[in-house]
Protein backbone atom coordinates (compact mmCIF):
# COMPACT_ATOMS: atom_id res chain seq x y z
CA UNK A 1 0.00 0.00 0.00
CA UNK A 2 2.61 2.20 0.52
CA UNK A 3 4.29 1.73 -2.97
CA UNK A 4 0.60 2.70 -3.96
CA UNK A 5 0.27 5.63 -1.97
CA UNK A 6 3.97 6.74 -2.49
CA UNK A 7 3.36 6.62 -6.35
CA UNK A 8 -0.33 8.21 -6.37
CA UNK A 9 1.21 11.48 -4.09
CA UNK A 10 4.04 11.42 -6.36
CA UNK A 11 2.14 11.69 -9.54
CA UNK A 12 -0.64 13.87 -8.34
CA UNK A 13 1.74 16.59 -6.45
CA UNK A 14 3.75 16.55 -9.40
CA UNK A 15 0.77 17.62 -12.03
CA UNK A 16 -0.30 20.05 -9.02
CA UNK A 17 3.00 22.01 -8.69
CA UNK A 18 4.95 21.47 -12.10
CA UNK A 19 1.92 21.54 -14.44
CA UNK A 20 -0.75 23.36 -12.65
CA UNK A 21 0.20 25.44 -10.45
CA UNK A 22 1.13 29.37 -11.38
CA UNK A 23 2.52 30.30 -8.41
CA UNK A 24 6.04 30.90 -9.43
CA UNK A 25 4.82 32.74 -12.64
CA UNK A 26 2.67 35.38 -10.44
CA UNK A 27 5.37 35.65 -7.96
CA UNK A 28 8.16 38.98 -9.24
CA UNK A 29 11.28 37.85 -10.59
CA UNK A 30 13.49 38.46 -13.91
CA UNK A 31 11.67 35.62 -16.21
CA UNK A 32 8.49 36.27 -15.03
CA UNK A 33 8.87 40.04 -15.98
CA UNK A 34 9.68 39.55 -19.80
CA UNK A 35 7.52 39.57 -22.60
CA UNK A 36 5.95 35.92 -23.41
CA UNK A 37 6.28 36.61 -26.68
CA UNK A 38 10.34 37.43 -26.01
CA UNK A 39 10.94 34.40 -23.63
CA UNK A 40 9.14 31.86 -25.90
CA UNK A 41 11.38 33.00 -28.82
CA UNK A 42 15.20 33.17 -26.35
CA UNK A 43 13.91 29.47 -25.04
CA UNK A 44 13.34 28.13 -28.28
CA UNK A 45 16.64 29.58 -29.43
CA UNK A 46 17.94 28.16 -26.35
CA UNK A 47 16.64 24.76 -27.20
CA UNK A 48 17.48 24.75 -30.22
CA UNK A 49 21.15 25.66 -29.54
CA UNK A 50 21.04 22.61 -26.85
CA UNK A 51 20.23 20.40 -29.83
CA UNK A 52 22.81 21.39 -32.29
CA UNK A 53 25.82 21.59 -29.17
CA UNK A 54 28.49 18.32 -29.22
CA UNK A 55 30.42 19.43 -26.91
CA UNK A 56 30.12 18.31 -23.44
CA UNK A 57 31.12 21.45 -21.64
CA UNK A 58 29.62 23.45 -23.67
CA UNK A 59 26.10 21.57 -22.90
CA UNK A 60 27.13 22.18 -19.02
CA UNK A 61 27.37 25.12 -19.66
CA UNK A 62 23.62 25.96 -20.80
CA UNK A 63 22.25 23.73 -17.87
CA UNK A 64 24.25 25.84 -15.47
CA UNK A 65 22.78 28.72 -17.51
CA UNK A 66 19.54 27.62 -16.79
CA UNK A 67 20.00 27.55 -13.35
CA UNK A 68 21.26 30.99 -13.07
CA UNK A 69 17.76 32.19 -14.48
CA UNK A 70 15.69 29.83 -11.95
CA UNK A 71 17.82 31.49 -9.46
CA UNK A 72 17.26 35.29 -10.96
CA UNK A 73 13.64 34.75 -11.14
CA UNK A 74 13.34 33.86 -7.40
CA UNK A 75 12.49 29.90 -7.94
CA UNK A 76 12.86 27.50 -4.96
CA UNK A 77 16.26 26.07 -6.98
CA UNK A 78 15.73 22.57 -4.93
CA UNK A 79 12.29 22.49 -6.57
CA UNK A 80 13.54 23.59 -9.97
CA UNK A 81 16.09 20.33 -10.30
CA UNK A 82 13.96 18.17 -8.62
CA UNK A 83 11.57 18.83 -11.70
CA UNK A 84 13.87 18.54 -14.33
CA UNK A 85 15.19 15.55 -12.91
CA UNK A 86 12.44 13.80 -12.80
CA UNK A 87 11.75 13.47 -16.73
CA UNK A 88 15.18 12.58 -17.37
CA UNK A 89 15.36 8.83 -15.79
CA UNK A 90 12.21 8.35 -17.18
CA UNK A 91 12.94 9.91 -20.57
CA UNK A 92 16.59 9.08 -21.13
CA UNK A 93 17.71 6.59 -18.92
CA UNK A 94 16.84 3.74 -21.26
CA UNK A 95 18.12 5.24 -24.17
CA UNK A 96 20.97 6.14 -22.75
CA UNK A 97 22.41 2.69 -20.85
CA UNK A 98 23.23 0.71 -24.28
CA UNK A 99 25.00 3.94 -25.62
CA UNK A 100 27.40 3.17 -22.49
CA UNK A 101 28.13 0.60 -23.96
CA UNK A 102 28.24 0.60 -27.56
CA UNK A 103 29.11 4.25 -27.92
CA UNK A 104 31.14 4.93 -24.77
CA UNK A 105 30.19 6.89 -21.60
CA UNK A 106 31.03 10.51 -23.17
CA UNK A 107 28.31 10.27 -25.86
CA UNK A 108 25.15 8.93 -22.77
CA UNK A 109 26.80 11.64 -20.61
CA UNK A 110 26.35 14.19 -23.79
CA UNK A 111 23.00 12.66 -24.64
CA UNK A 112 21.72 13.14 -20.82
CA UNK A 113 23.05 16.65 -20.30
CA UNK A 114 21.38 17.62 -23.68
CA UNK A 115 18.37 16.27 -22.40
CA UNK A 116 18.78 17.95 -19.33
CA UNK A 117 19.44 21.48 -20.54
CA UNK A 118 16.70 21.09 -22.89
CA UNK A 119 14.28 20.11 -19.92
CA UNK A 120 15.48 23.42 -17.90
CA UNK A 121 14.34 25.50 -20.76
CA UNK A 122 11.27 24.34 -21.34
CA UNK A 123 10.31 23.95 -17.67
CA UNK A 124 11.49 27.59 -16.77
CA UNK A 125 9.40 29.18 -19.84
CA UNK A 126 6.19 26.89 -18.12
CA UNK A 127 6.40 27.66 -14.96
CA UNK A 128 7.38 31.48 -14.92
CA UNK A 129 4.75 32.35 -17.51
CA UNK A 130 0.57 32.11 -16.90
CA UNK A 131 -0.75 29.11 -19.04
CA UNK A 132 -3.00 31.78 -21.05
CA UNK A 133 -0.40 34.32 -21.96
CA UNK A 134 1.51 30.92 -23.01
CA UNK A 135 -1.11 30.25 -25.37
CA UNK A 136 -1.55 33.84 -26.74
CA UNK A 137 2.35 34.21 -27.27
CA UNK A 138 2.08 31.04 -28.97
CA UNK A 139 -0.65 32.40 -30.98
CA UNK A 140 0.86 35.72 -31.51
CA UNK A 141 4.30 33.55 -32.98
CA UNK A 142 2.06 32.19 -35.74
CA UNK A 143 0.99 29.07 -34.12
CA UNK A 144 -2.47 27.79 -35.44
CA UNK A 145 -5.54 28.60 -33.61
CA UNK A 146 -6.18 24.63 -33.23
CA UNK A 147 -3.13 23.23 -31.73
CA UNK A 148 -3.22 25.57 -29.26
CA UNK A 149 -6.59 25.15 -28.49
CA UNK A 150 -5.92 21.52 -28.54
CA UNK A 151 -2.95 21.89 -26.30
CA UNK A 152 -4.94 24.23 -24.07
CA UNK A 153 -7.87 21.50 -24.15
CA UNK A 154 -5.23 18.82 -23.29
CA UNK A 155 -4.38 20.58 -20.33
CA UNK A 156 -7.84 21.24 -18.76
CA UNK A 157 -8.86 17.86 -19.08
CA UNK A 158 -5.52 16.21 -17.73
CA UNK A 159 -5.93 18.53 -14.76
CA UNK A 160 -10.10 17.07 -14.61
CA UNK A 161 -8.74 13.10 -15.18
CA UNK A 162 -5.66 13.78 -11.96
CA UNK A 163 -8.90 15.07 -9.92
CA UNK A 164 -11.11 11.86 -10.80
CA UNK A 165 -8.12 9.96 -10.07
CA UNK A 166 -7.05 11.42 -6.67
CA UNK A 167 -11.22 10.96 -5.64
CA UNK A 168 -11.14 7.47 -6.59
CA UNK A 169 -8.05 7.21 -4.09
CA UNK A 170 -9.61 8.78 -1.29
CA UNK A 171 -12.35 6.46 -2.01
CA UNK A 172 -10.95 3.18 -2.42
CA UNK A 173 -8.83 4.23 1.24
CA UNK A 174 -11.80 5.16 2.67
CA UNK A 175 -13.27 1.39 2.54
CA UNK A 176 -9.91 0.04 3.02
CA UNK A 177 -9.45 -1.87 6.25
CA UNK A 178 -6.73 -4.01 5.42
CA UNK A 179 -3.21 -3.63 3.80
CA UNK A 180 -3.21 -3.54 0.03
CA UNK A 181 -0.63 -5.69 -0.73
CA UNK A 182 1.59 -5.05 -4.08
CA UNK A 183 -0.08 -7.19 -6.40
CA UNK A 184 -3.62 -5.79 -5.26
CA UNK A 185 -2.46 -2.38 -5.54
CA UNK A 186 -0.67 -2.98 -9.33
CA UNK A 187 -4.62 -4.59 -10.11
CA UNK A 188 -6.41 -1.48 -8.93
CA UNK A 189 -3.85 1.56 -10.20
CA UNK A 190 -3.88 -0.67 -14.06
CA UNK A 191 -8.26 -1.18 -13.67
CA UNK A 192 -8.06 2.56 -13.21
CA UNK A 193 -5.91 3.78 -15.99
CA UNK A 194 -8.03 1.66 -17.99
CA UNK A 195 -11.16 3.19 -16.53
CA UNK A 196 -9.66 6.79 -17.11
CA UNK A 197 -9.04 5.76 -20.73
CA UNK A 198 -12.50 4.82 -21.13
CA UNK A 199 -13.52 7.57 -19.53
CA UNK A 200 -11.20 10.04 -21.39
CA UNK A 201 -12.64 8.43 -25.22
CA UNK A 202 -16.41 9.11 -23.71
CA UNK A 203 -15.76 12.14 -22.54
CA UNK A 204 -13.92 13.75 -26.02
CA UNK A 205 -16.63 12.68 -27.66
CA UNK A 206 -18.73 14.58 -25.82
CA UNK A 207 -16.67 17.56 -25.62
CA UNK A 208 -16.88 17.76 -29.50
CA UNK A 209 -20.82 17.61 -29.62
CA UNK A 210 -20.79 20.26 -27.04
CA UNK A 211 -18.04 22.05 -29.64
CA UNK A 212 -20.40 21.31 -32.17
CA UNK A 213 -23.63 22.35 -30.52
CA UNK A 214 -21.66 26.18 -30.32
CA UNK A 215 -21.25 26.04 -34.03
CA UNK A 216 -18.08 24.82 -34.19
CA UNK A 217 -16.96 23.71 -37.57
CA UNK A 218 -13.04 22.78 -37.16
CA UNK A 219 -12.14 26.54 -37.29
CA UNK A 220 -10.66 28.05 -34.10
CA UNK A 221 -11.33 31.97 -33.94
CA UNK A 222 -9.95 34.01 -30.96
CA UNK A 223 -10.99 37.85 -29.04
CA UNK A 224 -7.68 39.41 -28.45
CA UNK A 225 -9.58 42.41 -26.56
CA UNK B 1 -44.62 33.54 -34.24
CA UNK B 2 -46.14 32.08 -30.77
CA UNK B 3 -47.98 28.57 -31.44
CA UNK B 4 -45.27 27.99 -34.81
CA UNK B 5 -44.25 24.11 -35.19
CA UNK B 6 -40.52 24.13 -34.48
CA UNK B 7 -40.34 20.44 -33.64
CA UNK B 8 -41.72 17.47 -35.11
CA UNK B 9 -40.47 14.28 -34.11
CA UNK B 10 -42.35 11.33 -35.79
CA UNK B 11 -41.86 7.60 -35.07
CA UNK B 12 -37.91 8.39 -33.80
CA UNK B 13 -35.75 5.67 -31.99
CA UNK B 14 -32.08 5.75 -31.56
CA UNK B 15 -29.49 2.95 -29.99
CA UNK B 16 -26.30 3.27 -29.18
CA UNK B 17 -23.55 1.19 -30.75
CA UNK B 18 -26.49 -0.80 -32.74
CA UNK B 19 -26.79 -2.39 -29.51
CA UNK B 20 -28.50 -0.48 -26.60
CA UNK B 21 -31.69 1.04 -27.47
CA UNK B 22 -31.77 5.01 -26.04
CA UNK B 23 -35.09 6.06 -27.58
CA UNK B 24 -38.40 3.99 -29.04
CA UNK B 25 -40.72 5.48 -30.88
CA UNK B 26 -41.19 8.39 -29.85
CA UNK B 27 -43.34 11.35 -31.48
CA UNK B 28 -43.75 14.91 -29.99
CA UNK B 29 -44.85 17.99 -31.55
CA UNK B 30 -42.63 21.07 -30.08
CA UNK B 31 -44.84 25.13 -30.69
CA UNK B 32 -42.38 27.97 -31.23
CA UNK B 33 -42.21 29.39 -26.71
CA UNK B 34 -43.60 26.30 -25.18
CA UNK B 35 -42.23 25.07 -21.64
CA UNK B 36 -42.04 21.84 -21.73
CA UNK B 37 -40.30 19.20 -18.90
CA UNK B 38 -39.10 16.03 -19.98
CA UNK B 39 -39.49 13.35 -17.19
CA UNK B 40 -38.05 10.34 -16.59
CA UNK B 41 -36.38 7.62 -14.40
CA UNK B 42 -32.05 7.32 -14.90
CA UNK B 43 -31.52 5.70 -18.14
CA UNK B 44 -35.23 6.58 -20.02
CA UNK B 45 -33.62 8.26 -22.52
CA UNK B 46 -34.29 12.05 -21.78
CA UNK B 47 -30.85 13.08 -22.74
CA UNK B 48 -30.95 11.43 -26.07
CA UNK B 49 -34.22 12.99 -27.09
CA UNK B 50 -32.52 16.38 -26.34
CA UNK B 51 -29.58 15.56 -28.42
CA UNK B 52 -32.06 14.62 -31.08
CA UNK B 53 -33.43 17.95 -30.93
CA UNK B 54 -29.94 19.40 -30.83
CA UNK B 55 -29.23 18.35 -34.15
CA UNK B 56 -26.34 16.20 -32.88
CA UNK B 57 -27.50 12.69 -33.11
CA UNK B 58 -29.10 11.69 -35.29
CA UNK B 59 -32.29 9.04 -35.18
CA UNK B 60 -31.77 5.44 -37.21
CA UNK B 61 -35.71 5.42 -37.83
CA UNK B 62 -38.79 7.93 -37.88
CA UNK B 63 -37.67 11.86 -38.79
CA UNK B 64 -37.04 14.54 -36.52
CA UNK B 65 -37.92 17.87 -37.98
CA UNK B 66 -36.94 21.19 -37.11
CA UNK B 67 -38.99 23.93 -38.90
CA UNK B 68 -39.41 22.58 -42.31
CA UNK B 69 -36.00 20.59 -42.60
CA UNK B 70 -35.54 17.28 -41.87
CA UNK B 71 -32.57 17.23 -39.61
CA UNK B 72 -30.28 14.95 -41.27
CA UNK B 73 -25.94 14.47 -40.79
CA UNK B 74 -26.06 15.93 -44.54
CA UNK B 75 -28.38 18.90 -43.30
CA UNK B 76 -26.60 20.25 -40.26
CA UNK B 77 -23.54 19.97 -42.60
CA UNK B 78 -24.98 22.73 -45.02
CA UNK B 79 -23.07 25.80 -43.90
CA UNK B 80 -26.69 28.30 -44.36
CA UNK B 81 -28.81 25.52 -42.35
CA UNK B 82 -26.28 25.11 -39.70
CA UNK B 83 -25.51 28.52 -39.01
CA UNK B 84 -29.44 29.13 -38.58
CA UNK B 85 -29.83 26.32 -36.73
CA UNK B 86 -26.97 26.83 -34.19
CA UNK B 87 -27.65 29.67 -33.68
CA UNK B 88 -31.52 29.24 -32.56
CA UNK B 89 -30.89 25.89 -30.70
CA UNK B 90 -28.58 26.22 -27.49
CA UNK B 91 -28.37 23.07 -25.22
CA UNK B 92 -26.68 23.28 -21.73
CA UNK B 93 -25.20 19.36 -20.49
CA UNK B 94 -25.90 17.85 -17.71
CA UNK B 95 -22.23 17.70 -16.65
CA UNK B 96 -20.54 21.26 -17.36
CA UNK B 97 -16.88 19.88 -17.22
CA UNK B 98 -17.98 18.57 -21.02
CA UNK B 99 -19.40 22.11 -21.96
CA UNK B 100 -16.30 24.39 -20.37
CA UNK B 101 -13.35 23.39 -23.00
CA UNK B 102 -11.53 26.73 -22.18
CA UNK B 103 -9.44 27.44 -20.02
CA UNK B 104 -10.88 30.92 -18.68
CA UNK B 105 -15.05 32.01 -17.96
CA UNK B 106 -14.36 34.78 -20.58
CA UNK B 107 -12.89 32.63 -23.56
CA UNK B 108 -15.50 29.94 -22.87
CA UNK B 109 -18.92 32.49 -23.65
CA UNK B 110 -16.64 34.08 -26.11
CA UNK B 111 -16.21 30.52 -27.73
CA UNK B 112 -20.38 30.96 -29.37
CA UNK B 113 -20.52 34.25 -30.09
CA UNK B 114 -16.89 33.86 -32.04
CA UNK B 115 -18.24 31.21 -33.89
CA UNK B 116 -21.70 33.01 -34.94
CA UNK B 117 -19.26 35.69 -36.77
CA UNK B 118 -20.90 38.61 -35.00
CA UNK B 119 -19.80 42.21 -35.35
CA UNK B 120 -16.89 42.93 -32.67
CA UNK B 121 -18.81 45.41 -30.44
CA UNK B 122 -22.00 42.62 -30.64
CA UNK B 123 -19.80 40.27 -28.99
CA UNK B 124 -18.53 42.65 -26.38
CA UNK B 125 -22.38 43.35 -25.50
CA UNK B 126 -22.98 40.00 -25.20
CA UNK B 127 -20.55 39.02 -22.69
CA UNK B 128 -21.08 41.61 -20.39
CA UNK B 129 -25.16 40.58 -20.45
CA UNK B 130 -25.03 37.20 -19.84
CA UNK B 131 -21.97 37.75 -17.42
CA UNK B 132 -24.50 40.11 -15.29
CA UNK B 133 -27.65 37.95 -15.89
CA UNK B 134 -25.78 35.08 -14.86
CA UNK B 135 -23.74 36.94 -11.89
CA UNK B 136 -20.55 35.78 -13.06
CA UNK B 137 -18.64 39.00 -13.70
CA UNK B 138 -16.20 38.14 -10.88
CA UNK B 139 -15.07 34.83 -12.86
CA UNK B 140 -14.06 35.92 -16.06
CA UNK B 141 -10.35 35.14 -15.62
CA UNK B 142 -10.89 31.76 -13.61
CA UNK B 143 -9.80 28.71 -15.04
CA UNK B 144 -12.43 26.00 -14.57
CA UNK B 145 -10.69 23.77 -12.54
CA UNK B 146 -11.10 26.42 -9.72
CA UNK B 147 -15.14 27.02 -9.96
CA UNK B 148 -17.53 25.14 -7.84
CA UNK B 149 -20.57 23.13 -9.66
CA UNK B 150 -22.92 25.81 -8.63
CA UNK B 151 -20.59 28.09 -10.77
CA UNK B 152 -19.68 25.97 -13.75
CA UNK B 153 -23.12 25.61 -14.36
CA UNK B 154 -23.98 29.01 -14.28
CA UNK B 155 -20.96 29.55 -16.77
CA UNK B 156 -22.21 26.59 -18.68
CA UNK B 157 -25.79 27.93 -18.98
CA UNK B 158 -23.92 31.51 -20.00
CA UNK B 159 -22.39 30.51 -22.68
CA UNK B 160 -25.52 29.05 -24.21
CA UNK B 161 -27.49 32.43 -23.41
CA UNK B 162 -24.52 34.94 -24.55
CA UNK B 163 -25.80 33.19 -28.23
CA UNK B 164 -29.36 34.40 -27.68
CA UNK B 165 -30.91 31.18 -29.31
CA UNK B 166 -34.77 31.04 -29.90
CA UNK B 167 -34.94 27.47 -28.37
CA UNK B 168 -32.92 26.59 -25.13
CA UNK B 169 -32.33 22.45 -24.12
CA UNK B 170 -31.38 21.72 -20.52
CA UNK B 171 -30.32 18.15 -19.19
CA UNK B 172 -30.66 18.18 -15.57
CA UNK B 173 -29.90 22.03 -15.08
CA UNK B 174 -30.75 22.03 -11.21
CA UNK B 175 -28.31 18.86 -10.44
CA UNK B 176 -25.80 19.51 -7.99
CA UNK B 177 -26.98 23.47 -7.06
CA UNK B 178 -27.61 24.99 -3.93
CA UNK B 179 -31.04 26.62 -3.14
CA UNK B 180 -29.91 29.91 -4.09
CA UNK B 181 -28.58 29.02 -7.63
CA UNK B 182 -31.37 26.88 -8.11
CA UNK B 183 -33.82 29.99 -7.47
CA UNK B 184 -31.71 32.17 -9.64
CA UNK B 185 -32.09 29.46 -12.58
CA UNK B 186 -35.97 29.12 -12.38
CA UNK B 187 -35.97 33.21 -12.47
CA UNK B 188 -34.09 33.30 -15.52
CA UNK B 189 -36.24 30.42 -17.35
CA UNK B 190 -39.07 32.07 -16.20
CA UNK B 191 -37.63 35.50 -17.94
CA UNK B 192 -36.78 33.85 -20.89
CA UNK B 193 -39.95 32.22 -21.31
CA UNK B 194 -41.83 35.79 -20.90
CA UNK B 195 -39.24 37.15 -23.61
CA UNK B 196 -40.37 33.91 -25.96
CA UNK B 197 -37.97 31.39 -25.78
CA UNK B 198 -38.85 27.97 -25.97
CA UNK B 199 -37.51 26.04 -23.09
CA UNK B 200 -37.08 21.95 -22.89
CA UNK B 201 -35.76 20.97 -19.82
CA UNK B 202 -34.91 17.44 -18.94
CA UNK B 203 -35.07 16.70 -15.29
CA UNK B 204 -35.78 13.94 -12.11
CA UNK B 205 -36.43 16.95 -10.05
CA UNK B 206 -40.16 16.77 -10.68
CA UNK B 207 -40.29 19.81 -7.79
CA UNK B 208 -39.20 22.61 -10.04
CA UNK B 209 -41.51 21.17 -12.85
CA UNK B 210 -44.59 23.68 -12.41
CA UNK B 211 -42.31 26.64 -12.40
CA UNK B 212 -39.78 26.07 -14.91
CA UNK B 213 -42.61 24.14 -17.41
CA UNK B 214 -46.58 24.39 -18.59
CA UNK B 215 -46.46 20.49 -20.21
CA UNK B 216 -44.59 17.60 -19.28
CA UNK B 217 -43.34 14.70 -21.01
CA UNK B 218 -42.83 11.16 -19.42
CA UNK B 219 -40.43 8.51 -20.65
CA UNK B 220 -40.81 5.09 -19.06
CA UNK B 221 -37.63 2.78 -18.03
CA UNK B 222 -38.49 1.33 -22.06
CA UNK B 223 -36.97 4.46 -23.44
CA UNK B 224 -40.89 5.65 -24.91
CA UNK B 225 -42.97 8.24 -23.93
CA UNK B 226 -45.87 7.01 -21.36
CA UNK B 227 -47.41 10.35 -20.96
CA UNK B 228 -47.79 14.37 -22.95
CA UNK B 229 -49.89 16.36 -21.05
CA UNK B 230 -49.80 19.52 -19.08
CA UNK B 231 -47.83 19.82 -15.89
CA UNK B 232 -50.81 19.71 -13.21
CA UNK B 233 -52.59 16.44 -15.11
CA UNK B 234 -49.22 14.73 -15.09
CA UNK B 235 -48.38 15.51 -11.45
CA UNK B 236 -51.70 14.25 -10.51
CA UNK B 237 -51.38 11.53 -11.63
CA UNK B 238 -49.54 9.74 -8.49
CA UNK B 239 -49.38 6.52 -9.72
CA UNK B 240 -47.81 6.93 -12.91
CA UNK B 241 -45.29 9.34 -11.09
CA UNK B 242 -43.98 6.14 -8.64
CA UNK B 243 -44.47 3.48 -11.30
CA UNK B 244 -41.61 6.01 -13.75
CA UNK B 245 -39.22 6.43 -10.16
CA UNK B 246 -40.24 10.01 -10.04
CA UNK B 247 -41.52 9.83 -6.48
CA UNK B 248 -41.40 7.22 -4.08
CA UNK B 249 -42.41 5.74 -0.77
CA UNK B 250 -40.63 6.24 2.48
CA UNK B 251 -40.52 5.80 6.15
CA UNK B 252 -40.66 9.34 7.54
CA UNK B 253 -42.47 10.94 10.36
CA UNK B 254 -45.52 12.98 11.27
CA UNK B 255 -46.32 14.35 14.71
CA UNK B 256 -43.74 11.75 16.35
CA UNK B 257 -45.05 8.59 14.48
CA UNK B 258 -43.46 6.89 11.94
CA UNK B 259 -45.77 5.64 8.30
CA UNK B 260 -45.12 5.36 4.98
CA UNK B 261 -46.94 7.18 1.80
CA UNK B 262 -45.08 8.39 -1.92
CA UNK B 263 -44.22 11.93 -1.76
CA UNK B 264 -41.82 14.07 -2.84
CA UNK B 265 -40.30 17.53 -0.92
CA UNK B 266 -41.68 20.50 -2.56
CA UNK B 267 -41.05 22.57 0.22
CA UNK B 268 -37.61 22.04 0.29
CA UNK B 269 -37.06 23.82 -3.13
CA UNK B 270 -39.54 26.37 -3.91
CA UNK B 271 -41.14 27.16 -0.59
CA UNK B 272 -41.14 30.66 -1.31
CA UNK B 273 -41.96 30.60 -4.99
CA UNK B 274 -45.66 30.68 -4.62
CA UNK B 275 -45.27 33.85 -1.98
Amino acid sequence: MKFLERSIKGALNFFKDAVFSEEIARTPGFLQSLDPRLKMLFFISAIVLTCFTKNFWHLVILYFMSVALALLSRIDILFFIKRVWFFIPIFTLFIAIPAVFTQGILTAAIFVMRVAASVSFAVLLTITTRHNLLFKALRSLGVPNIFVQTLDMALRYIFLFVKVFEEMHIGLKSRLVKAFNKKSAREWISSRIGFLFQRSVKMSEDVYMAMIARGYTGEIKKYEK
Amino acid sequence: MKNELIFDIKNASYTYLDKYPALKNVNVQIKRSERIALLGANGSGKSTLLLLLAGLIFSKTGSVKFLDNILTEEKVSDEKFRSLFRSSVGIVFQNPDIQLFNSNVKDEILFGLLQLSLPEDEIGKRLENSLSIMAIGHLTDRHPQYLSTGEKKRVSIASVLAMEPDIILLDEPTAGLDPRTMRHFMDIVNVLSAEGTTIVTATQDIHIVPEIADRAIVLSEDKSIVKDDIVSEVLKDRELLERHNLIHSHIHMHQGRPHVHPHEHPDHHYSHAGQ
